[in-house]
Protein backbone atom coordinates (compact mmCIF):
# COMPACT_ATOMS: atom_id res chain seq x y z
CA UNK A 1 0.00 0.00 0.00
CA UNK A 2 1.26 3.77 -0.60
CA UNK A 3 2.60 5.75 1.98
CA UNK A 4 -0.56 8.45 1.28
CA UNK A 5 -3.51 8.38 -0.86
CA UNK A 6 -4.20 11.19 -3.33
CA UNK A 7 -8.29 11.09 -2.63
CA UNK A 8 -9.66 10.12 0.92
CA UNK A 9 -11.04 6.89 1.14
CA UNK A 10 -14.38 8.30 1.12
CA UNK A 11 -14.31 9.83 -2.12
CA UNK A 12 -12.65 6.91 -3.65
CA UNK A 13 -15.83 4.56 -2.09
CA UNK A 14 -18.43 7.29 -3.75
CA UNK A 15 -16.84 7.53 -7.13
CA UNK A 16 -16.77 3.64 -6.85
CA UNK A 17 -20.90 3.37 -5.85
CA UNK A 18 -21.83 5.85 -8.50
CA UNK A 19 -19.96 4.10 -11.19
CA UNK A 20 -20.83 0.65 -10.52
CA UNK A 21 -25.00 1.88 -9.71
CA UNK A 22 -24.40 3.22 -13.04
CA UNK A 23 -22.61 0.40 -14.92
CA UNK A 24 -25.25 -2.24 -13.34
CA UNK A 25 -28.13 -0.30 -14.25
CA UNK A 26 -27.24 0.33 -17.50
CA UNK A 27 -26.83 -3.84 -17.90
CA UNK A 28 -30.11 -4.33 -16.70
CA UNK A 29 -31.25 -1.99 -19.30
CA UNK A 30 -29.41 -3.47 -22.26
CA UNK A 31 -30.29 -6.35 -20.51
CA UNK A 32 -33.69 -6.70 -22.19
CA UNK A 33 -32.53 -6.96 -25.64
CA UNK A 34 -30.69 -10.47 -24.54
CA UNK A 35 -33.08 -12.56 -23.90
CA UNK A 36 -32.09 -14.91 -26.53
CA UNK A 37 -28.89 -16.78 -26.75
CA UNK A 38 -27.72 -15.02 -29.68
CA UNK A 39 -28.79 -11.69 -27.97
CA UNK A 40 -26.78 -12.42 -24.74
CA UNK A 41 -23.51 -14.10 -26.58
CA UNK A 42 -23.01 -12.45 -29.37
CA UNK A 43 -25.74 -8.60 -28.79
CA UNK A 44 -27.94 -10.34 -32.13
CA UNK A 45 -25.18 -10.13 -34.62
CA UNK A 46 -26.43 -6.44 -35.31
CA UNK A 47 -23.69 -4.20 -33.98
CA UNK A 48 -22.80 -1.14 -35.88
CA UNK A 49 -19.53 1.13 -36.38
CA UNK A 50 -19.40 3.33 -33.69
CA UNK A 51 -20.37 0.59 -30.89
CA UNK A 52 -18.35 -1.85 -32.82
CA UNK A 53 -14.82 0.72 -32.97
CA UNK A 54 -15.95 1.45 -29.37
CA UNK A 55 -15.69 -1.84 -28.32
CA UNK A 56 -12.62 -3.35 -29.79
CA UNK A 57 -10.43 0.18 -28.09
CA UNK A 58 -11.92 0.02 -24.91
CA UNK A 59 -11.30 -3.75 -24.30
CA UNK A 60 -7.74 -3.51 -25.51
CA UNK A 61 -7.30 -0.25 -23.31
CA UNK A 62 -6.72 -2.13 -20.23
CA UNK A 63 -4.33 -1.86 -17.39
CA UNK A 64 -1.75 -1.92 -19.89
CA UNK A 65 -2.39 0.86 -21.24
CA UNK A 66 -3.54 2.67 -17.94
CA UNK A 67 -1.13 1.30 -15.67
CA UNK A 68 1.50 -0.80 -17.54
CA UNK A 69 2.18 1.68 -20.23
CA UNK A 70 3.37 4.39 -17.74
CA UNK A 71 5.30 1.30 -16.35
CA UNK A 72 7.09 0.52 -19.09
CA UNK A 73 8.18 4.02 -20.03
CA UNK A 74 9.36 4.10 -16.43
CA UNK A 75 11.45 1.04 -16.64
CA UNK A 76 11.88 0.63 -20.98
CA UNK A 77 12.03 4.76 -22.06
CA UNK A 78 10.74 5.47 -25.60
CA UNK A 79 11.01 1.84 -26.77
CA UNK A 80 8.63 0.96 -23.65
CA UNK A 81 6.11 3.35 -24.72
CA UNK A 82 6.55 2.24 -28.55
CA UNK A 83 6.17 -1.49 -27.59
CA UNK A 84 2.68 -1.09 -26.25
CA UNK A 85 1.45 0.82 -29.20
CA UNK A 86 2.56 -2.40 -31.30
CA UNK A 87 0.07 -3.84 -29.36
CA UNK A 88 -2.35 -1.73 -31.70
CA UNK A 89 -1.18 -3.78 -34.77
CA UNK A 90 -3.17 -7.26 -34.09
CA UNK A 91 -6.04 -4.77 -34.23
CA UNK A 92 -5.49 -3.96 -37.66
CA UNK A 93 -4.58 -7.50 -39.06
CA UNK A 94 -7.78 -8.59 -37.47
CA UNK A 95 -9.91 -6.24 -39.22
CA UNK A 96 -9.75 -8.30 -42.58
CA UNK A 97 -9.99 -11.59 -40.08
CA UNK A 98 -12.71 -10.52 -38.66
CA UNK A 99 -14.69 -10.56 -42.06
CA UNK A 100 -13.88 -13.11 -43.13
CA UNK A 101 -14.92 -14.81 -39.85
CA UNK A 102 -18.08 -13.75 -40.24
CA UNK A 103 -18.60 -14.82 -43.91
CA UNK A 104 -17.49 -18.21 -42.98
CA UNK A 105 -19.05 -18.48 -39.61
CA UNK A 106 -22.21 -16.68 -39.82
CA UNK A 107 -23.90 -18.69 -37.13
CA UNK A 108 -20.87 -18.65 -35.08
CA UNK A 109 -20.02 -18.06 -31.42
CA UNK A 110 -16.95 -18.96 -30.59
CA UNK A 111 -13.44 -19.19 -31.31
CA UNK A 112 -13.13 -22.76 -30.27
CA UNK A 113 -15.69 -23.74 -32.30
CA UNK A 114 -13.19 -22.62 -35.49
CA UNK A 115 -10.54 -24.53 -34.43
CA UNK A 116 -12.69 -27.91 -33.55
CA UNK A 117 -14.70 -27.72 -37.29
CA UNK A 118 -11.01 -26.47 -38.60
CA UNK A 119 -8.73 -29.23 -36.92
CA UNK A 120 -10.45 -31.69 -34.72
CA UNK A 121 -10.39 -32.58 -31.34
CA UNK A 122 -7.04 -33.02 -30.29
CA UNK A 123 -5.97 -29.21 -31.51
CA UNK A 124 -9.30 -28.16 -29.97
CA UNK A 125 -8.29 -29.68 -26.76
CA UNK A 126 -5.07 -27.99 -26.56
CA UNK A 127 -6.53 -24.79 -28.10
CA UNK A 128 -8.96 -24.35 -25.28
CA UNK A 129 -6.58 -25.45 -22.05
CA UNK A 130 -3.98 -22.23 -23.55
CA UNK A 131 -7.43 -19.75 -24.63
CA UNK A 132 -9.13 -20.36 -21.02
CA UNK A 133 -5.35 -20.12 -19.41
CA UNK A 134 -4.92 -16.80 -20.99
CA UNK A 135 -8.62 -15.73 -20.44
CA UNK A 136 -8.66 -16.15 -17.20
CA UNK A 137 -4.81 -14.61 -16.66
CA UNK A 138 -6.09 -11.42 -17.97
CA UNK A 139 -9.37 -11.80 -15.61
CA UNK A 140 -6.92 -11.99 -12.78
CA UNK A 141 -4.38 -8.81 -13.63
CA UNK A 142 -7.53 -6.93 -14.83
CA UNK A 143 -8.94 -7.38 -11.04
CA UNK A 144 -5.78 -7.46 -9.53
CA UNK A 145 -5.11 -3.93 -11.29
CA UNK A 146 -8.76 -2.76 -9.76
CA UNK A 147 -7.89 -3.59 -6.59
CA UNK A 148 -4.26 -2.04 -6.68
CA UNK A 149 -5.90 0.89 -8.22
CA UNK A 150 -8.25 1.90 -5.90
CA UNK A 151 -5.25 0.98 -2.83
CA UNK A 152 -3.07 3.48 -4.87
CA UNK A 153 -5.89 6.38 -5.18
CA UNK A 154 -8.03 5.86 -2.00
CA UNK A 155 -6.57 4.03 0.50
CA UNK A 156 -9.17 1.94 0.18
CA UNK A 157 -7.92 -1.80 1.02
CA UNK A 158 -6.60 -3.56 -2.02
CA UNK A 159 -8.68 -6.73 -1.15
CA UNK A 160 -11.90 -4.59 -0.94
CA UNK A 161 -11.50 -2.63 -4.08
CA UNK A 162 -10.62 -5.60 -5.74
CA UNK A 163 -13.77 -7.21 -4.63
CA UNK A 164 -16.42 -4.33 -5.40
CA UNK A 165 -14.96 -4.33 -9.66
CA UNK A 166 -15.13 -7.83 -10.25
CA UNK A 167 -18.63 -7.71 -8.04
CA UNK A 168 -19.97 -4.72 -10.54
CA UNK A 169 -18.41 -6.37 -13.48
CA UNK A 170 -19.79 -9.60 -12.67
CA UNK A 171 -23.26 -8.19 -12.13
CA UNK A 172 -23.85 -6.34 -15.18
CA UNK A 173 -22.27 -8.72 -17.14
CA UNK A 174 -25.06 -11.35 -16.03
CA UNK A 175 -27.63 -8.59 -16.77
CA UNK A 176 -26.97 -7.62 -20.33
CA UNK A 177 -24.35 -10.26 -21.82
CA UNK A 178 -22.53 -8.98 -24.74
CA UNK A 179 -25.21 -5.95 -25.51
CA UNK A 180 -24.51 -4.49 -21.38
CA UNK A 181 -20.27 -5.26 -22.44
CA UNK A 182 -20.52 -3.37 -25.76
CA UNK A 183 -22.81 -0.79 -24.73
CA UNK A 184 -20.69 0.33 -21.49
CA UNK A 185 -17.39 -0.16 -23.42
CA UNK A 186 -18.68 2.75 -25.86
CA UNK A 187 -19.31 4.95 -22.36
CA UNK A 188 -15.96 3.72 -21.36
CA UNK A 189 -13.93 4.22 -24.33
CA UNK A 190 -15.35 8.04 -24.43
CA UNK A 191 -14.10 8.31 -20.61
CA UNK A 192 -10.52 6.82 -21.06
CA UNK A 193 -9.84 8.98 -24.43
CA UNK A 194 -11.14 12.12 -22.61
CA UNK A 195 -9.38 11.41 -19.28
CA UNK A 196 -6.03 10.27 -21.47
CA UNK A 197 -5.84 13.60 -22.97
CA UNK A 198 -7.10 16.00 -20.25
CA UNK A 199 -3.69 14.38 -18.03
CA UNK A 200 -1.68 14.58 -20.79
CA UNK A 201 -2.33 17.97 -21.63
CA UNK A 202 -2.30 19.23 -17.78
CA UNK A 203 0.98 17.47 -17.85
CA UNK A 204 2.34 19.03 -20.63
CA UNK A 205 0.82 22.13 -19.00
CA UNK A 206 3.33 21.85 -15.81
CA UNK A 207 6.32 19.95 -16.92
CA UNK A 208 8.40 21.45 -20.14
CA UNK A 209 8.79 18.29 -22.22
CA UNK A 210 12.32 19.31 -22.89
CA UNK A 211 13.14 19.45 -19.61
CA UNK A 212 11.91 15.60 -18.82
CA UNK A 213 14.06 14.38 -22.25
CA UNK A 214 16.95 16.29 -20.29
CA UNK A 215 16.58 15.10 -17.42
CA UNK A 216 16.05 11.26 -18.78
CA UNK A 217 19.09 12.20 -20.80
CA UNK A 218 21.32 12.79 -17.76
CA UNK A 219 20.12 10.51 -15.13
CA UNK A 220 18.78 7.38 -16.99
CA UNK A 221 19.96 7.53 -20.62
CA UNK A 222 19.49 4.27 -21.10
CA UNK A 223 15.68 4.83 -21.44
CA UNK A 224 16.52 6.88 -24.65
CA UNK A 225 19.19 4.32 -26.23
CA UNK A 226 18.09 3.58 -29.53
CA UNK A 227 19.56 0.12 -29.09
CA UNK A 228 18.00 -0.76 -25.81
CA UNK A 229 18.77 -4.53 -26.07
CA UNK A 230 15.73 -5.59 -23.32
CA UNK A 231 13.37 -2.60 -24.59
CA UNK A 232 14.23 -3.64 -28.18
CA UNK A 233 13.32 -7.56 -27.15
CA UNK A 234 10.15 -6.06 -25.60
CA UNK A 235 8.66 -4.40 -28.98
CA UNK A 236 8.78 -7.73 -30.57
CA UNK A 237 7.58 -9.82 -27.74
CA UNK A 238 4.91 -7.04 -26.93
CA UNK A 239 3.88 -6.84 -30.71
CA UNK A 240 3.71 -11.09 -31.32
CA UNK A 241 1.65 -10.70 -27.67
CA UNK A 242 -0.81 -8.52 -28.98
CA UNK A 243 -1.32 -10.66 -32.28
CA UNK A 244 -1.90 -13.37 -30.47
CA UNK A 245 -4.07 -12.59 -27.84
CA UNK A 246 -6.55 -10.85 -30.29
CA UNK A 247 -5.82 -13.52 -32.87
CA UNK A 248 -7.04 -16.49 -30.80
CA UNK A 249 -9.09 -14.81 -27.98
CA UNK A 250 -12.66 -15.38 -27.84
CA UNK A 251 -13.20 -11.75 -26.72
CA UNK A 252 -12.23 -10.61 -30.28
CA UNK A 253 -14.09 -13.48 -32.08
CA UNK A 254 -17.75 -13.13 -30.04
CA UNK A 255 -17.28 -9.23 -31.64
CA UNK A 256 -16.37 -10.32 -35.02
CA UNK A 257 -19.73 -12.73 -34.68
CA UNK A 258 -21.49 -9.54 -33.34
CA UNK A 259 -20.84 -6.90 -35.62
CA UNK A 260 -23.38 -6.50 -38.52
CA UNK A 261 -22.02 -8.03 -41.67
CA UNK A 262 -20.09 -4.83 -43.38
CA UNK A 263 -18.74 -3.85 -40.19
CA UNK A 264 -16.30 -5.71 -38.51
CA UNK A 265 -13.36 -5.17 -40.95
CA UNK A 266 -14.00 -1.35 -40.74
CA UNK A 267 -14.82 -1.43 -36.51
CA UNK A 268 -11.40 -3.32 -36.34
CA UNK A 269 -9.17 -1.15 -38.41
CA UNK A 270 -10.54 2.36 -36.84
CA UNK A 271 -10.01 0.68 -33.01
CA UNK A 272 -6.45 0.11 -33.91
CA UNK A 273 -6.05 3.66 -34.89
CA UNK A 274 -7.97 5.03 -32.23
CA UNK A 275 -5.70 2.65 -30.00
CA UNK A 276 -2.26 3.68 -31.69
CA UNK A 277 -1.24 6.79 -29.12
CA UNK A 278 -3.09 6.18 -26.22
CA UNK A 279 0.13 3.59 -24.58
CA UNK A 280 2.21 6.62 -25.74
CA UNK A 281 -0.17 9.17 -24.16
CA UNK A 282 -0.65 7.51 -21.37
CA UNK A 283 3.06 6.43 -20.85
CA UNK A 284 5.18 9.34 -21.37
CA UNK A 285 3.81 11.37 -17.99
CA UNK A 286 5.82 8.43 -16.04
CA UNK A 287 8.89 9.89 -17.57
CA UNK A 288 8.13 13.32 -15.64
CA UNK A 289 8.03 11.51 -12.53
CA UNK A 290 11.35 12.13 -11.69
CA UNK A 291 11.24 15.95 -12.88
CA UNK A 292 8.36 16.42 -10.12
CA UNK A 293 10.72 14.38 -7.87
CA UNK A 294 7.69 12.33 -7.05
CA UNK A 295 9.13 8.83 -5.20
CA UNK A 296 7.17 5.80 -7.25
CA UNK A 297 6.90 2.92 -4.50
CA UNK A 298 6.10 0.58 -6.98
CA UNK A 299 6.49 0.49 -10.57
CA UNK A 300 2.69 -0.38 -11.85
CA UNK A 301 1.59 2.42 -9.71
CA UNK A 302 3.33 5.38 -11.38
CA UNK A 303 1.12 6.72 -13.97
CA UNK A 304 -1.90 7.46 -11.16
CA UNK A 305 0.71 8.60 -9.19
CA UNK A 306 2.09 11.20 -11.63
CA UNK A 307 -1.71 12.26 -12.43
CA UNK A 308 -2.66 12.44 -9.15
CA UNK A 309 0.43 15.13 -7.61
CA UNK A 310 -0.02 16.72 -11.43
CA UNK A 311 -3.66 17.63 -11.11
CA UNK A 312 -4.60 17.14 -7.52
CA UNK A 313 -7.82 15.74 -6.40
CA UNK A 314 -9.57 16.74 -9.82
CA UNK A 315 -6.31 14.52 -11.65
CA UNK A 316 -6.92 11.65 -8.78
CA UNK A 317 -10.73 11.23 -9.73
CA UNK A 318 -10.27 11.49 -12.93
CA UNK A 319 -7.67 8.62 -13.08
CA UNK A 320 -9.69 6.87 -10.87
CA UNK A 321 -12.55 6.98 -13.30
CA UNK A 322 -10.33 6.00 -16.66
CA UNK A 323 -8.56 3.31 -15.00
CA UNK A 324 -12.06 1.84 -13.51
CA UNK A 325 -13.58 2.48 -17.16
CA UNK A 326 -10.61 0.59 -18.76
CA UNK A 327 -10.38 -2.55 -16.36
CA UNK A 328 -14.05 -2.49 -16.13
CA UNK A 329 -14.15 -2.82 -19.97
CA UNK A 330 -11.73 -5.81 -20.20
CA UNK A 331 -13.02 -7.62 -17.27
CA UNK A 332 -17.15 -7.37 -18.79
CA UNK A 333 -15.21 -8.63 -21.91
CA UNK A 334 -13.32 -11.61 -20.47
CA UNK A 335 -16.49 -12.63 -18.73
CA UNK A 336 -18.64 -12.72 -21.52
CA UNK A 337 -16.61 -14.14 -24.06
CA UNK A 338 -15.11 -16.94 -22.06
CA UNK A 339 -18.55 -17.54 -20.51
CA UNK A 340 -18.95 -18.44 -23.86
CA UNK A 341 -16.26 -20.63 -24.39
CA UNK A 342 -17.19 -22.62 -20.87
CA UNK A 343 -20.22 -22.97 -22.15
CA UNK A 344 -19.88 -23.51 -25.98
CA UNK A 345 -16.91 -25.14 -26.08
CA UNK A 346 -17.25 -27.86 -22.81
CA UNK A 347 -20.84 -27.72 -21.63
CA UNK A 348 -22.37 -27.72 -24.87
CA UNK A 349 -19.61 -30.58 -26.26
CA UNK A 350 -18.30 -32.31 -23.43
CA UNK A 351 -21.32 -31.86 -20.41
CA UNK A 352 -24.63 -31.97 -22.54
CA UNK A 353 -24.29 -32.20 -26.35
CA UNK A 354 -28.11 -32.09 -26.91
CA UNK A 355 -28.32 -28.47 -24.24
CA UNK A 356 -31.07 -26.43 -25.61
CA UNK A 357 -30.48 -22.46 -25.93
CA UNK A 358 -32.29 -21.98 -23.09
CA UNK A 359 -30.16 -24.20 -21.03
CA UNK A 360 -26.82 -23.04 -22.76
CA UNK A 361 -28.31 -18.80 -21.73
CA UNK A 362 -29.23 -20.43 -18.20
CA UNK A 363 -25.72 -22.35 -17.93
CA UNK A 364 -23.84 -18.94 -19.31
CA UNK A 365 -24.89 -16.83 -16.17
CA UNK A 366 -24.07 -20.07 -14.18
CA UNK A 367 -20.67 -19.84 -15.41
CA UNK A 368 -20.04 -15.58 -15.60
CA UNK A 369 -20.88 -16.01 -11.30
CA UNK A 370 -18.11 -19.11 -10.99
CA UNK A 371 -16.05 -16.79 -13.32
CA UNK A 372 -16.19 -14.21 -10.99
CA UNK A 373 -15.60 -16.24 -7.99
CA UNK A 374 -12.95 -18.27 -9.16
CA UNK A 375 -10.91 -14.81 -10.01
CA UNK A 376 -11.51 -13.60 -6.80
CA UNK A 377 -10.17 -16.40 -5.02
CA UNK A 378 -7.08 -16.13 -7.07
CA UNK A 379 -6.92 -12.75 -6.56
CA UNK A 380 -7.19 -12.31 -3.11
CA UNK A 381 -3.52 -13.57 -2.05
CA UNK A 382 -1.95 -10.74 -4.83
CA UNK A 383 0.86 -12.56 -6.36
CA UNK A 384 3.43 -10.57 -8.22
CA UNK A 385 2.92 -7.29 -10.26
CA UNK A 386 0.78 -7.13 -13.36
CA UNK A 387 3.06 -8.11 -15.72
CA UNK A 388 4.71 -10.21 -14.82
CA UNK A 389 1.16 -12.15 -14.12
CA UNK A 390 0.63 -11.51 -17.16
CA UNK A 391 3.17 -11.71 -19.50
CA UNK A 392 3.67 -15.46 -18.22
CA UNK A 393 0.78 -16.31 -20.85
CA UNK A 394 2.68 -14.95 -23.69
CA UNK A 395 4.80 -18.45 -25.27
CA UNK A 396 1.00 -19.54 -25.19
CA UNK A 397 -0.69 -16.87 -26.94
CA UNK A 398 1.97 -16.54 -29.43
CA UNK A 399 1.58 -20.11 -30.32
CA UNK A 400 -1.98 -19.50 -31.52
CA UNK A 401 -0.74 -17.50 -34.09
CA UNK A 402 -0.26 -19.37 -37.09
CA UNK A 403 -2.85 -21.68 -36.52
CA UNK A 404 -5.33 -19.55 -36.28
CA UNK A 405 -4.21 -17.70 -39.58
CA UNK A 406 -3.11 -20.50 -41.68
CA UNK A 407 -6.55 -21.63 -40.38
CA UNK A 408 -8.41 -19.37 -42.23
CA UNK A 409 -6.45 -18.53 -44.88
CA UNK A 410 -4.64 -21.39 -46.07
CA UNK A 411 -6.84 -24.07 -47.13
CA UNK A 412 -3.87 -27.23 -46.86
CA UNK A 413 -3.09 -26.46 -43.28
CA UNK A 414 -2.49 -29.20 -41.59
CA UNK A 415 -4.40 -29.84 -38.51
CA UNK A 416 -1.60 -31.96 -37.07
CA UNK A 417 0.60 -29.48 -37.55
CA UNK A 418 -1.47 -27.24 -36.11
CA UNK A 419 -2.07 -28.98 -33.09
CA UNK A 420 1.84 -29.30 -32.22
CA UNK A 421 2.42 -26.02 -33.20
CA UNK A 422 0.06 -25.09 -30.25
CA UNK A 423 1.80 -27.37 -27.80
CA UNK A 424 5.38 -26.99 -29.02
CA UNK A 425 4.99 -23.53 -29.26
CA UNK A 426 3.34 -22.73 -25.61
CA UNK A 427 6.30 -25.45 -23.83
CA UNK A 428 9.06 -23.57 -25.29
CA UNK A 429 7.95 -20.66 -25.04
CA UNK A 430 7.33 -21.55 -21.45
CA UNK A 431 11.34 -22.46 -21.32
CA UNK A 432 12.09 -19.46 -22.84
CA UNK A 433 10.36 -17.46 -19.91
CA UNK A 434 11.82 -19.23 -17.43
CA UNK A 435 15.51 -19.58 -18.15
CA UNK A 436 15.21 -15.99 -20.36
CA UNK A 437 13.13 -13.41 -19.46
CA UNK A 438 9.14 -12.81 -19.83
CA UNK A 439 9.88 -10.80 -23.10
CA UNK A 440 11.16 -13.18 -25.12
CA UNK A 441 8.33 -16.21 -24.35
CA UNK A 442 6.28 -14.81 -27.09
CA UNK A 443 8.64 -14.21 -29.34
CA UNK A 444 9.80 -18.25 -28.82
CA UNK A 445 6.71 -19.30 -29.01
CA UNK A 446 5.48 -17.44 -32.19
CA UNK A 447 8.39 -18.59 -33.77
CA UNK A 448 8.36 -22.76 -32.98
CA UNK A 449 4.66 -22.77 -33.99
CA UNK A 450 5.36 -21.21 -37.29
CA UNK A 451 7.95 -23.56 -38.40
CA UNK A 452 6.00 -26.19 -37.15
CA UNK A 453 2.53 -25.21 -38.49
CA UNK A 454 4.08 -24.17 -41.82
CA UNK A 455 6.90 -27.13 -42.29
CA UNK A 456 4.39 -29.30 -41.28
CA UNK A 457 1.83 -28.10 -43.77
CA UNK A 458 3.82 -28.06 -46.55
CA UNK A 459 5.36 -31.53 -46.03
CA UNK A 460 2.25 -33.11 -45.47
CA UNK A 461 -0.92 -30.34 -47.11
CA UNK A 462 -4.29 -31.78 -45.83
CA UNK A 463 -7.46 -29.72 -48.38
CA UNK A 464 -9.98 -28.55 -46.56
CA UNK A 465 -13.58 -27.55 -47.45
CA UNK A 466 -14.23 -23.93 -45.90
CA UNK A 467 -18.14 -24.69 -45.58
CA UNK A 468 -17.70 -27.20 -43.30
CA UNK A 469 -16.88 -24.11 -40.78
CA UNK A 470 -20.77 -23.52 -41.34
CA UNK A 471 -22.65 -26.69 -40.07
CA UNK A 472 -25.80 -25.53 -40.75
CA UNK A 473 -25.72 -24.52 -44.44
CA UNK A 474 -23.63 -27.63 -45.04
CA UNK A 475 -26.33 -29.80 -43.51
CA UNK A 476 -28.96 -28.06 -45.85
CA UNK A 477 -26.73 -28.23 -48.86
CA UNK A 478 -26.78 -32.01 -48.30
CA UNK B 1 25.32 5.32 -27.01
CA UNK B 2 22.78 6.76 -29.64
CA UNK B 3 20.00 8.65 -28.09
CA UNK B 4 16.88 9.13 -29.75
CA UNK B 5 16.52 12.57 -31.01
CA UNK B 6 14.45 15.26 -28.92
CA UNK B 7 12.36 15.79 -31.82
CA UNK B 8 11.41 12.17 -32.13
CA UNK B 9 10.29 12.33 -28.31
CA UNK B 10 8.54 15.87 -29.14
CA UNK B 11 6.48 14.46 -31.72
CA UNK B 12 5.72 10.83 -30.58
CA UNK B 13 3.98 12.94 -27.62
CA UNK B 14 2.34 15.40 -29.25
CA UNK B 15 0.88 13.44 -31.93
CA UNK B 16 -0.02 11.06 -29.55
CA UNK B 17 -2.20 13.31 -27.65
CA UNK B 18 -3.45 14.83 -30.97
CA UNK B 19 -4.54 11.20 -32.39
CA UNK B 20 -5.68 10.29 -29.07
CA UNK B 21 -8.51 13.55 -28.65
CA UNK B 22 -9.21 12.80 -32.61
CA UNK B 23 -10.29 9.50 -32.31
CA UNK B 24 -12.87 10.60 -28.78
CA UNK B 25 -13.95 13.26 -31.33
CA UNK B 26 -14.30 10.05 -34.21
CA UNK B 27 -16.34 8.23 -32.13
CA UNK B 28 -18.91 10.38 -31.15
CA UNK B 29 -19.11 11.55 -34.70
CA UNK B 30 -19.93 8.01 -35.88
CA UNK B 31 -22.17 7.69 -32.41
CA UNK B 32 -24.28 10.32 -33.65
CA UNK B 33 -24.36 9.21 -37.35
CA UNK B 34 -25.33 5.55 -36.24
CA UNK B 35 -27.91 6.61 -33.56
CA UNK B 36 -29.24 9.06 -36.29
CA UNK B 37 -29.36 6.31 -39.03
CA UNK B 38 -31.14 3.77 -36.48
CA UNK B 39 -27.98 1.27 -36.63
CA UNK B 40 -26.48 1.22 -33.50
CA UNK B 41 -27.38 -2.49 -33.20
Amino acid sequence: MLAAAIISPVTGGILLAVFSVLWVLLGRYWGQKAKSLDGFMVAGRNVGLAFGAATAVATWVTSNTTLLAPQFALQLGIWGMLAYSTASIGLFLFAPMAKRIRTLMPHGYTSGEFIRLRYGKAAYVAFLAISLFYAFTWLVSMAMAGGTLLEALAGIPYLIGMTVVLTVCVLYTLFGGLFAVIGTDFIQSCIILVGIVIVAIACLTQVNLGDVYTHTLEERPMLLDVLFPAAVMAVFNNLLFGLGEIFHSNVWWSRAFAMREGVGGKAYALGGLLWLPIPIAAGFIALAAPVMGINVPRADQVGPLVAGNLLGTTGAILVFVVIFSSIASSIDSLLAATSDLVTKDIYAQFINKGATNEQLRKTTGVVIVGLGVLCWLVCAPRVGTLATVLFFAGSLVGSTIWPIAAGLYWKRTNPLAATLGLILGSAVGLVGYFTIAWYVAALIGTTVSMVVVIGGSLIAPREFDWKRLNPSAASESA
Amino acid sequence: MTAFPQSLFDGLVYGAIVLTAGGGITLLALFVRDLKGGSLW
